[in-house]
């Protein structure tokens, strides 16, 4: 009895002796941001003597947050919404002709997809976007992320639609509904426990997308988050507590959504795996 | 009566028609979608891959299978590719071995079970550019005051260990989420046979949790073998492939292909056998494990 109590006391310890390690780099990034320049070259770990909350302003401005951020933005939520919507079109129809080789062979075309590393079509998205002239253009960055996104959206949302009831839709279609008003008033709301974990999912990372935006977003008035840090954080070593403040303020939003939808990322990120 | 058949039959067929329409109509966004961002660059780097395309050029002339025949008959594709085996085997193992171990600390209650849940599981929130950055920062200031040791990224044999090191904080979270998942489906009955018959802690891990989550095992060694073969953006960030080319995994060697050397063609033939790379250790791996799941 009493070693079982001395083990889950020792097994507590270790959690939360880890649980503290793993908070220390976001310990560290909030506390450098707000010292001195000559703080930080005396002491990582130490607090700042007073906050230095200018340090902020001033990294809004050196690294141009204002422009990255909005940019981040718009990728974010419209890559998200296309993404969301135009594969739970795609997997509906697919789904409910299901019995069709046609359906079929598009699943294995996308399943197919999923196995294509990034890296196979790195250099050929350049040279695309080049030739229609949407380099260094969000739209182009929206529709590569899109396009690369819907493999796995459609395969995840085709599973679940299976497991919805046709019925609903069926009394819908009697009662003189046409497709589209069936699909957008009794289908799309049916699919939201499923359609709230992949936008939560996607929003994450279309906000934290580096692969693509590095290659697609070269330019000063089109980089995103990501790629303005990558840029500033090469650039601008001398002055970390401004690049941290930058690092903290961008960490703002997608911190919250994160707090606030851990639910939903959970499920998403162990729903393919329990079934096994 | 003949008349009334055909007009019924072309009624058909139109309402046959139209709802095939509108069938294409739902799949047409995401296909077309699909097609650009993916199929069309895909069967474009076929073309680069036989191409001496430079990257920037207007013309470039076909060179057949020269570029591949190139890739075997240099070495120097074999430093990328030692590093990438390497980083990708430590990965697997450190990802796992972590992710199981935390997965079964917080499968108990406790005080504080969620808060932890969530301390492990958080770091996934951030872009690897953040990451790389703070730990570049956290290896060249805090070691250098706490240990007294140079960065890890200042010598050719640490590099690879710091970027593994930040790779495990920033992805751990994903994996225990997936085995605590498989934990808390084992029944209690299971366990508590198991404790009537005698079997010690170690045992019941062995003889009845182990085989129990084999299938969680499969998906996480799966995903993580070939997202460590991959990786790309921690190594690029925060050390660029150096020092020395010490952390330059395959990923990074292709992008230099494109952005440093200007040899577009030949890294998009490099891309193409590596891929092959990827599909042969997938395959193996996930049959390999798939098997112990029936025995199971």
């Amino acid at each position: 009895m009493l070693t079982g109590k001395l083990n889950r006391w020792l097994i507590n310890t270790v959690v939360f002796a880890a649980a503290a390690v793993f908070l220390v780099p976001f310990y560290i990034s909030i506390v450098t941001s707000l010292k001195s320049r000559q703080e930080v070259a005396e002491n990582v770990l130490a607090f700042p003597a007073r906050f230095m909350f200018e340090n902020y302003a001033k990294a809004i401005e050196v690294t141009k947050l204002a422009t990255s951020f909005k940019n981040s933005v718009i990728v974010t939520l419209v890559s998200t919404a296309l993404i969301v919507l135009t594969s739970a079109m795609a997997a509906y129809v697919i789904a409910r002709n299901y019995e069709r080789r046609s359906s079929r062979c598009i699943e294995v075309v996308l399943l197919a997809a999923l196995m294509v590393p990034f890296q196979i079509i790195m250099i050929p998205v350049y040279k695309l976007l080049k030739s229609v002239l949407l380099l260094n253009n969000l739209t182009g960055a929206i529709l590569i992320l899109v396009g690369t996104s819907i493999p796995y959206c459609t395969f995840l949302l085709i599973g679940f639609i299976k497991t919805v009831p046709r019925e609903l839709e069926e009394s819908a279609i009697i009662d003189g509904a046409g497709p589209y008003r069936t699909f957008w008033i009794i289908v799309f709301p049916l699919l939201k426990p499923i359609v709230s974990v992949l936008t939560v999912l996607y929003v994450l990372w279309m906000w934290n997308d580096f692969n693509i935006a590095l290659i697609v977003l070269q330019k000063e008035a089109v980089k995103t988050i990501p790629i303005q840090q990558f840029y500033f954080f090469g650039e601008f070593t001398i002055d970390l507590s401004l690049a941290f403040a930058s690092a903290c303020l961008s960490l703002i939003p997608i911190v919250t959504i994160f707090l606030l939808a851990q639910k939903y990322i959970i499920q998403g990120l162990t729903a393919g795996a329990i079934k096994g | 009566m003949n008349t009334a058949n055909i007009e019924q039959s072309a009624a058909r067929r139109k309402r046959y028609l139209k709802s095939e329409a509108v069938k294409i109509s739902f799949l047409a966004p995401a296909i077309s979608l699909f097609i650009f961002a993916m199929v069309v660059p895909f069967f474009m780097g076929i073309h680069i891959s036989f191409t001496d395309w430079n990257g920037l050029a207007r013309d470039y002339n076909f060179v057949g299978l020269e570029n591949y025949r190139r890739v075997f008959r240099t070495d120097d594709i074999v430093i990328p590719l030692k590093n990438t085996v390497y980083y990708g085997l430590m990965y697997v193992v450190g990802n796992n071995v972590l992710a199981l171990s935390l997965a079964l600390a917080l499968n108990r209650a406790f005080r504080g079970r969620n808060f932890s849940r969530l301390v492990f599981f958080i770091p996934t929130a951030l872009s690897p550019v953040l990451t790389a950055f703070v730990f570049t920062f956290i290896y060249k200031n805090l070691f250098n005051q706490l240990f007294g040791i140079q960065s890890l990224f200042s010598s050719t044999s640490t590099a690879m260990l710091g970027i593994l090191i930040m790779a495990l904080w920033h992805n751990v979270g994903i994996n225990m989420l997936i085995y605590l998942a498989a934990l808390s489906g084992i029944p209690r009955e299971l366990t508590e046979a198991a404790i009537v018959d005698g079997a010690g802690a170690w045992r019941r891990f062995i003889n009845v949790t182990i085989p129990l989550i084999v299938p969680a095992f499969t998906v996480c060694i799966t995903l993580t073998l070939t997202a460590g073969l991959r990786e790309f953006a921690f190594p690029l960030v925060a050390t660029g492939g150096g020092p020395v080319r010490a952390t330059e995994t395959m990923s990074v060697y292709i992008y230099k292909f494109l952005f440093t050397y200007n040899k577009a063609g030949y890294g998009q033939a490099i891309a193409f056998l590596f891929m092959a790379f990827l599909l042969i250790v997938g395959f193996v791996v996930s049959r390999l494990l798939r098997r112990r799941e029936v025995e199971a």
